[in-house]
């Protein structure tokens, strides 16, 4: 299939017949003959299968077309650098002949023919394309399924029950018995705030006998602040939140934990989903609250964009920033949306119906927006938003800066002060001190420190020093070169300083001067020599701080010093307090995002506006009329109308409480995702959800309440048969405790967990930055706060937290893994966390004997032990000689127990 | 689905105690660990990975280049790529380290690395590496884990997701002194596979020996009471937990879970004795460098990398690093690279001479290399740049072609240019070698089968033995 011809080539072909000088070939032909055998003679050998240097091959027309040719285009970049007239000159070192140059021209004015080539996004993107169609379940309007009539039913106890039992029926099942009372509060308690009932929580279901107990235990819990860190939790695996950007360097974000705080307060405040949801994708442009500056609540929630992984170090600026837009949109669309949309950056998606250029509208948005300040340079950083009003923050700013750029000039005065030392004293004695160090001289009266270093520096290395090829030259008068060497250093040193003097007096007339002046370009090409770097660099005689040598400072450098030091001591003085800072994103420079083929930011296709995936938005989709288009994509997202988020959310509630979804690929309701097993029941509790305002806390009620809810674990003979994924809910499945909750109740069971609410977790100052011997920041077997605090460092995460199947803080995680392998038996019976934990509650035991195992028993499983257990037990720490030794032991036992290890 | 499988080497004693005490109900081992077939025949059973962080300068050891000898000191007649310090790139430098034919194969090892010339008919050295990161973080992120900007899991990972473990009772990854920067963790994590095919790490890179060897493995060794006492622990543990599955009908996350602790207390055992070098005779002590002080550390690495490959540990990775990278010389590469190559080079030819003695060597894969080279131009006045587009690694072992070199770069050492092998390549053909084939090694993540070599790789038929 040829592209041609297309308009411009006949146009270009028109023109050249009427001027007389044209080639006679088709486009094709013209290319076959004169420009491939052009191309592969002079340029194959770097721009070819084997090498692809810049990424383009002039075999495959893929790297060529739409990049360094633009069909038609006489500025393309290929036929600027063959004319010499760019940066990039091509081929280097010998340019075309005429005649060559002028065939490349014509062919690109042709429209830049290649047979048998079609670029494939030009078929793709088709900018008036139509809306991909979609039967898809996802991708309809969420229903409004009627109640299934299932008749009387004593089981019942809200609607959800009528669901789950018209398919528990259907498949000839009953549901399992109700749970007993510990069981159901050891649930409920776990599931809500991820911690286990203390004796106030027995005490008060045991003594509440009213239908209602177990509504009011529930509304009790979620009331408190420890619900906000358990479900907050949950999101921040979706917000793949962590502390530090990962990938490469892995630096701390610092305010990280603002976010983190964020999520709490919103679950803990029941903050309608919907919002929940626009302030974390554009929270900053949405409107301050009454009497308040700025929005400081939707700054911070726009960590949920800005604190990904991100690979600062990145060479390539291009690759960087668009490296974290696919970042974002992976994050985005999976956590709100369920999509895998970032399949489509190399190429339309392989399952579901979403385009590249639906990618490429999304990557408009992210690349319009800030996450870097400084995205162009090497080693960005990440963007931060301050949480005060913009003139206290200018004020605080200028002030800062001010003091910077004294700071700065007295980093430059004190290396003036010093080269003017060694210019004016021992840098005129250098020529003693080589001839001394090689023996030419006594050493009297010289530092033999200095000769020493010398003898050092002139011993013959196997690549020798040109600038002392003269010193090692035996037929030279060797006090002629060492007086010569001295000779140059000394004027390099006096001309070095003489720059920098002047710098220093033009700087300080800036900084003192009226309004925030620049400091001037220090010169970037200061006087230096070989000889110079190997005295003043790393290990050179000449490397010590200019602070340790005040003393010696001319009397006019020690006075200017001195009153740069004062003025700096007041500027610290009066430095308005830091304001707080948050990692955010912002407004960035508007970009008219290109398609980029195969993902290749080198490969730049056509322009695609802004816009949201068109098999769920529909074409005709109104154009964003100015900013990022975070806003926009906020409030779709956040719409009832949108067909994906409320169930997407409602069906995560749903997994976090069960174990499992309805939909069991929480992260993917694409094709490739699994159909849900109850889509009326999912439906309907998504419009529930939307109808309650968006309520988190009242889906928990709703679901709470069922009889679903409420079953036992147990399971019968005909649902081990029948449903043994329990895809039909005929039981309440039993899970293993996460890594946090597991840590927080060995904490609390023994009495150590500090129960402190949010705040920074401070990675940089005090305490906390001991390494531990994996080089850890902070080890969690000491650390008594809840496990939410601990600082995640993406590429140093506890072992801890691996081990238990964490995840990887990297990329949105819907569900967790659950592994059962020996390293975690290893660390319930040996580390330091769980024996001073056993420990703990066996020192809290009183009285004796089965006494003492009831306690126990209690207060790790909170039941009592059967007498049968009881007897085990005590025969058990009896026949151990070390009485304290066997109880921590039994405690430890019970702690590690399957049973303590399991929700049922 | 617990799955009857090898117990792998030295158990047998244990077995004895383990079943006295009835600790042992059924000998059986599962879960995601147990040992798996390969996809085909395998030419290697275990990887012993050394990995020189920061970039050895393989036109200094593996890739003689005259050119640079006649145009030391001119330009680089050729476009200059995409180079982390282009501000001090200067002229062409040519190798100050003399090049030797080596062995009956007569591949060429410079003086700095004599110990390494001595097994050169023991080696393919791959001339044509080529990886994407510019960077120490892109390229090693891409060396280990075969991308260089995503979270994806690590090779050894996935070797170990393929294959399962020999040896239940010791880790099925270990990582002896990883760095814990560039990169960090994720050089040998699982990313979306699951947990337990993490890698397990012995210390890491700045730590010293000494600081590691009493408990190279986090909680293996009982807290305060005897092994004795943690016996009947773990039996009344095992008791309550079997009652409680009892009143459950069968649960295999709880069974799993019993295992667990069964499998932890065998690896109790074990551990300690594995680790344990002061076992090895002087002889090897010394072939290994453990009597120098230059080749202490990297000696050790690799004498447990030995120590626990034939126990059967699937991948075994030594790093050479310290505070910062130990190879990455962009100045004063003449002083420091000697120093470097001085380190490793009787440690790691001990290896290759003492696994082939011991007639280890065939199936095992033993791959040395870095995550660049560098280049063929000077930086500042003595240093060499990052060169991720042509370098040299090198192979022994596990049916890789003896005595032979694979592929080449251009005159200069620059770019790749014959046979080029991509990491891509690199790692289809190491799962090749291990009996997997890349393409299918796959794992369902959000809907997508991810792969090692995500949508390229070839493997590299003619390097194969």
């Amino acid at each position: 299939m040829r592209r041609l011809p297309s308009s411009p080539v006949i146009a270009a072909l028109g023109v050249l017949l009427l001027g007389g000088s044209l080639p006679a070939e088709t486009g094709d032909e013209y290319f076959e003959k004169r420009v491939r055998p052009l191309l592969v003679q002079h340029c194959g050998q770097c721009h070819g299968e084997e090498l692809q240097t810049a990424g383009i091959n002039f075999r495959d027309p893929d790297t060529v077309i739409g990049g360094a040719v633009v069909s038609g285009d006489e500025s393309s970049a290929l036929i600027r650098a063959v004319r010499y007239e760019s940066a990039i000159k091509m081929p280097p070192g010998s340019k075309l002949p005429q005649e060559a140059i002028e065939t490349l021209v014509d062919w690109v004015r042709m429209g830049a023919p290649w047979p048998g080539y079609e670029p494939a996004e030009m078929a793709e993107v088709d900018l008036d394309e139509e809306a991909p169609r979609s039967s898809h379940w996802a991708f309809q309007p969420i229903s409004d399924p009627p109640v299934p009539d299932i008749g009387e039913s004593a089981w019942v106890r809200n609607d959800i029950d009528r669901f789950v039992l018209a398919r528990l029926r259907q498949a000839g099942l009953e549901p399992a018995p109700p749970a007993a009372k510990p069981a159901l509060l050891r649930r409920a308690k776990f599931d809500l705030q991820g911690l286990p009932p203390d004796k106030e929580d027995v005490r008060r279901l045991d003594d509440d006998n009213s239908p209602e107990a177990f509504r009011n235990i529930v509304d009790d819990f979620l009331s408190s602040p420890h619900y906000g860190e358990r479900w907050g939790r949950h999101w921040l695996d979706v917000a793949r939140y962590a502390d530090s950007t990962g990938v490469d360097e892995d630096h701390p974000f610092g305010d990280s934990w603002r976010y983190r705080d964020y999520v709490v307060a919103a679950f803990n405040d029941d903050l309608p989903f919907d919002q929940f949801v626009r302030e974390q994708i554009a929270g900053d442009l949405l409107p301050a609250p009454e009497g308040a500056p700025i929005n400081a609540r939707g700054v911070v929630a726009t960590g949920f964009l800005a604190l990904g992984p991100m690979a600062l170090a990145q060479r390539d600026p291009i690759q960087k920033k668009y490296d974290v837009v696919d970042e974002q949109i992976d994050t985005t669309s999976k956590a709100f949306l369920g999509l895998t949309v970032a399949c489509a950056r190399c190429h339309d998606h392989k399952f579901d119906p979403i385009l590249t250029s639906d990618y490429y509208a999304l990557a408009g948005i992210f690349a319009s927006t800030r996450t870097f300040d400084d995205w162009r340079r090497n080693g960005s950083r990440y963007h931060k938003e301050p949480l005060v009003a913009s003139d206290v923050y200018q004020r605080y700013k200028q002030a800062a800066d001010a003091l910077e750029r004294l700071e700065r000039i007295r980093r430059i005065a004190l290396q003036a002060a010093k080269l003017g030392y060694v210019a004016a004293g021992p840098a005129t004695r250098i020529a003693d001190h080589i001839r001394a160090s090689a023996g030419d001289l006594p050493q009297n009266g010289l530092d033999a420190e200095s000769i020493e270093w010398f003898r050092a520096y002139l011993q013959p290395r196997p690549s020798p020093r040109k600038h002392l090829a003269a010193w090692r030259d035996a037929s030279a008068d060797q006090s002629a070169v060492a007086a010569a060497l001295q000779a140059e250093l000394v004027q390099t040193l006096q001309a070095r300083m003489a720059l920098y003097e002047a710098w220093v007096e033009e700087a300080l007339e800036a900084a003192r001067g009226e309004g925030d002046q620049e400091l001037p370009e220090l010169p970037t090409d200061l006087p230096t020599s070989l000889f110079f770097g190997d005295l003043f660099d790393d290990g050179g005689l000449f490397d010590f701080d200019p602070g340790d040598i005040k003393d010696r400072f001319a009397p006019g450098d020690s006075q200017r010093i001195a009153t740069l030091d004062a003025e700096i001591a007041q500027g610290r003085e009066a430095l308005p307090e830091e304001p707080p800072m948050a990692n955010s994103v912002a407004e960035g420079e508007p970009v008219r995002q290109r398609i980029f083929r195969r993902g290749q930011h080198k490969n730049p296709g056509p322009i695609v506006s802004k816009r949201f995936p068109l098999v769920l938005a529909g074409d005709g989709q109104p154009d964003v009329p100015a900013g990022s288009g975070r806003l926009e994509l906020a409030s779709w997202i956040a719409s009832a109308q949108n067909p994906l988020t409320a169930r997407v959310i409602v069906n995560r509630v749903w997994l976090w409480h069960f174990g499992e979804g309805l939909v069991r690929t929480p992260n993917n309701y694409g094709l490739r995702g699994e159909s849900p097993t109850h889509p009326q029941l999912l439906d309907w509790l998504a419009r529930r959800f939307v109808a309650s305002g968006w309520s988190i806390k009242a889906l928990h009620r709703l679901i709470m309440d069922s009889a679903t809810y409420r079953m036992s674990s147990a399971i019968s003979d005909q649902a081990f048969r029948l449903d043994p994924e329990n895809r039909l809910w005929s039981r309440f499945e039993r899970r293993r405790l996460t890594i946090e909750e597991l840590r927080d109740s060995y904490l609390q069971i023994s009495g150590r967990l500090d129960p402190a609410v949010g705040g920074n977790t401070d990675l940089a100052a005090g305490g906390l930055v001991e390494f531990d011997r994996n080089n850890r920041r902070i080890d969690p077997d000491d650390y008594t706060r809840r496990s939410l605090y601990l600082p995640l460092m993406r590429n140093k995460l506890p072992n801890l937290l691996g081990l238990f199947d964490f995840g990887d803080a990297t990329t949105a995680n819907g569900q967790r893994s659950v592994t059962n392998v020996a390293p975690q038996a290893l660390y319930l019976m040996n580390s330091d966390f769980a024996q001073s934990a056993a420990h703990g509650v066996a020192s809290r035991l009183n009285g004796s004997g089965a006494d003492r195992v009831r306690q126990a028993y209690r207060s790790v499983l909170a039941r009592p032990p059967s007498e049968q257990e009881s007897d085990r037990a005590l025969q058990y720490v009896q026949a151990r000689p070390d009485q304290e030794a066997a109880w921590t032991s039994l405690c430890k036992v019970l702690l590690a127990s399957n049973e303590f290890h399991y929700v049922e | 689905m617990l799955r009857r499988s090898s117990l792998g080497f030295g158990s047998l004693g244990l077995y004895s105690l383990l079943q006295e005490s009835d600790l042992l109900a059924e000998p059986s081992i599962g879960g995601p660990l147990a040992s798996k077939r390969p996809h085909f025949a395998p030419r290697a059973k275990r990887i012993i990975f050394l990995f020189m962080h920061g970039g050895v300068s393989h036109i200094d050891t593996f890739d003689p280049k005259p050119r640079l000898d006649s145009d030391n000191g001119k330009p680089l007649p050729i476009k200059r790529s995409l180079t982390f310090n282009a501000k001090e790139a200067g002229g062409l430098m040519r190798s100050p380290w003399e090049f030797k034919q080596r062995g009956e194969s007569g591949i060429p090892v410079s003086e700095l690395f004599p110990e390494v010339a001595t097994c050169a008919d023991d080696l393919c050295v791959i001339r044509s590496m080529v990886g994407e990161g510019v960077d120490h973080g892109a390229a090693m992120l891409q060396l280990f884990t075969g991308t260089f900007s995503f979270s994806r899991p690590s090779m050894g990972a996935w070797t170990l997701y393929g294959l399962g473990t020999e040896n239940q009772n010791l880790p099925g990854f270990i990582t002896i002194k990883p760095t814990q920067w560039q990169g960090g963790d994720k050089l040998f994590a699982t990313s979306f596979l699951p947990g337990a095919y993490q890698g397990t790490p012995i210390g890491s890179s700045p730590m010293a020996v000494d600081d590691i060897i009493d408990n190279p493995i986090d909680h293996v060794l009982p807290q305060g009471g005897s092994s004795e006492e943690q016996r009947l622990e773990l039996e009344f543990l095992r008791q309550m937990n079997r009652r409680h599955a009892d009143d459950r009908r069968l649960d295999p996350d709880l069974e799993a879970r019993i295992q667990a602790f069964e499998l932890a207390f065998r690896m109790q055992a074990e551990a300690p004795e594995a680790f344990d070098v002061s076992r090895e005779t002087d002889a090897t002590r010394r072939l290994y460098g453990l009597d120098e002080e230059a080749t202490r550390d990297f000696g050790w690495q690799c004498l447990l990398a030995r120590r626990l490959s034939e126990r059967g540990v699937r991948v075994v990775q030594a790093t050479h690093s310290g505070a910062e990278e130990k190879w990455d010389h962009h100045g004063d590469i003449l002083r420091l690279h000697p120093i470097r190559s001085r380190e490793v080079d009787k440690p790691i030819a001990g290896l290759i001479k003492d696994l082939k003695a011991r007639g280890l060597l065939d199936e095992t894969l033993v791959v040395w290399g870095s995550e660049f080279g560098r280049t063929p131009f000077s930086e500042g006045a003595d240093g060499r740049d990052h060169n991720p587009y042509g370098f040299s690694i090198f192979m022994a072992g596990g049916g890789v072609k003896q005595g032979s070199i694979y592929g080449a770069t251009d005159e200069f050492g620059y770019h790749a240019v014959e046979d080029r092998m991509h990491i891509h390549d690199l790692h289809a053909t190491i799962l090749h070698l291990m009996g997997l084939d890349h393409e299918r090694l796959t794992f369902r993540y959000s809907g997508r089968d991810f792969r090692l070599t995500d949508v390229a790789g070839v493997v590299a038929e003619k390097l194969l033995a």
